[in-house]
């Protein structure tokens, strides 16, 4: 019996063990600033690593990317990164990295389409890392997108126009949909929503084309010393079902807000 | 005889002419003082705003401008400038209902040259908001420009361009 029990642990010590290492390098959180850039852009990468167990507490950091390549003059080794990628502490757990990436990598823009790279100590033995985290980079054309924003960067305190052009929308709902209306919501950067939803009147600007707009601190109520980190706009309107009747469809959108001065 | 007594009458008609003529009195040059403090201040209303994506102008991307003057409802905006002795001394935003894109209401405002106004700063309890003056022209016919540069990251992304008229 005693020899059964022990098997037993050893087994679920094995099935343990991987999620154990998993958990100890995932949970950072990763801000972008601007929330979309292209090759060309400067950006400026926020990991809070607050919930990174093997991380937490841990200082200074460093970056450690490899693609689109490795940046000159390199890493460094795995236990002793080079300074050259230190990160700068922003606050408690929060490391910050600001480049231009085709600067960066020395590469063309068509050759950066996605930033690959993870956060760990200086000596990353013992697993002082966080997971791989990679980033989409925008193409320097511009591309058009069902839903879209003027401007392109958006805040808190800025006026905001949103667009749906339904003939590029990629989902049959969205398409299909005979929008009537969209309510807005606002979330901080730390993703809890700030004031209830809010409702606002859709222009039609031709077949399929719908924009709304409106300006966050009179739509809403933003406490003093909150960050709005995104919004959510959810299209309401109907669509006809299988047997011809309208029925209620909904089409959402997020989108993310920077801290403009 | 008549031909002598024409030509004489005609000489003394232009002579009288010529007499009659005085040099006018020449005013002195009044150089126009567009541009200077006091010329913008004053209680400007809101006309009109357009709003600037910088980044698209950059990159050349469709979709540079965007008029949001009924969005603003810039039309109810007023701006007071009050200044003494050509020296700026306190401004007030009255927003109305409509938006608060001033960010600010009341304080003091600031110019980086009292003759030849070229940025504007209002300020109020150590936050400040930046304007530029648009042309001078503007300022003779009671109209005025101020443009509002919004930066990420120390670059341009978006710039307001509002219009005002006294």
């Amino acid at each position: 019996m005693s020899r059964m029990k022990n098997v037993l642990s050893l087994l679920m010590l094995l099935v343990a063990a991987p999620c154990y290492v998993f958990s100890q390098t995932s949970g950072a959180i990763v801000t972008r600033i601007p929330s979309s850039f292209t090759a060309e852009d400067q950006v400026k990468i926020i990991v809070d690593v607050s919930n990174v167990p093997n991380l937490a507490g841990k200082e200074p950091l460093y970056i450690w990317t490899w693609n689109p390549g490795d940046p000159a003059p390199g890493n460094g080794s795995w236990d002793n990164s080079n300074e050259g990628r230190k990160m700068v502490k922003e606050g408690p757990n929060k490391w910050s990295w600001t480049f231009t990436p085709t600067q960066y990598y020395g590469k063309t823009p068509a050759e950066i389409t996605q930033i690959s790279f993870l956060v760990k100590a200086k000596n990353g033995n013992g697993d002082l890392k966080t997971d791989d985290i990679h980033l989409p980079v925008a193409p320097l054309v511009y591309v058009p997108t069902a839903f879209r924003t003027f401007p392109k960067v958006v805040g808190q305190g800025e006026a905001i126009t949103f667009f749906l052009d339904q003939s590029l929308a990629t989902d049959i709902t969205t398409q299909r949909m005979n929008p009537t209306g969209a309510t807005i919501s606002l979330f901080s950067d730390a993703g809890a929503q700030v004031d209830a939803a809010k409702n606002v009147t859709l222009t039609n600007l031709g077949p399929g084309v719908y924009s709304g707009a409106f300006f966050p601190s009179k739509l809403f109520n933003i406490p003093a010393g909150v960050t709005i980190g995104k919004m959510r706009v959810v299209f309401k309107g109907k669509i006809k079902d299988a047997n011809g009747n309208d029925v209620d469809a909904e089409s959402a959108f997020e989108y993310g807000f920077d801290p403009l001065k | 005889m008549t031909q002598i007594r024409s030509t004489l009458l005609t000489i003394l008609a232009a002579s009288a002419m010529l007499l009659s003529c005085k040099p006018e009195s020449v005013k002195d040059y009044e150089p126009v003082t567009t541009g200077g403090v006091e010329s913008i201040a004053g209680t400007w209303t809101g006309t009109s705003v357009l709003q600037r994506d910088r980044d698209a102008e950059r990159k050349n991307f469709p979709y540079k401008t965007q008029d949001i003057t009924n969005l603003l409802e810039f039309n109810k905006v007023k701006l007071t400038l009050v200044a003494n002795g050509g020296q700026p001394t306190t401004f007030t935003v009255d927003h109305g209902t409509a938006p608060q894109i001033f960010r600010l209401t009341s304080g003091t405002w600031k110019v980086d040259n009292t003759e030849k106004v070229g940025t504007i700063s209002l300020i109020n309890a150590g936050d400040t908001i930046k304007l530029t003056l648009g042309s001078y022209s503007l300022l003779a016919s009671n109209k005025m420009l101020l443009k509002q540069s919004k930066t990420l990251l120390g670059v341009e992304v978006i710039n307001y361009e509002f219009n005002f008229s006294k």
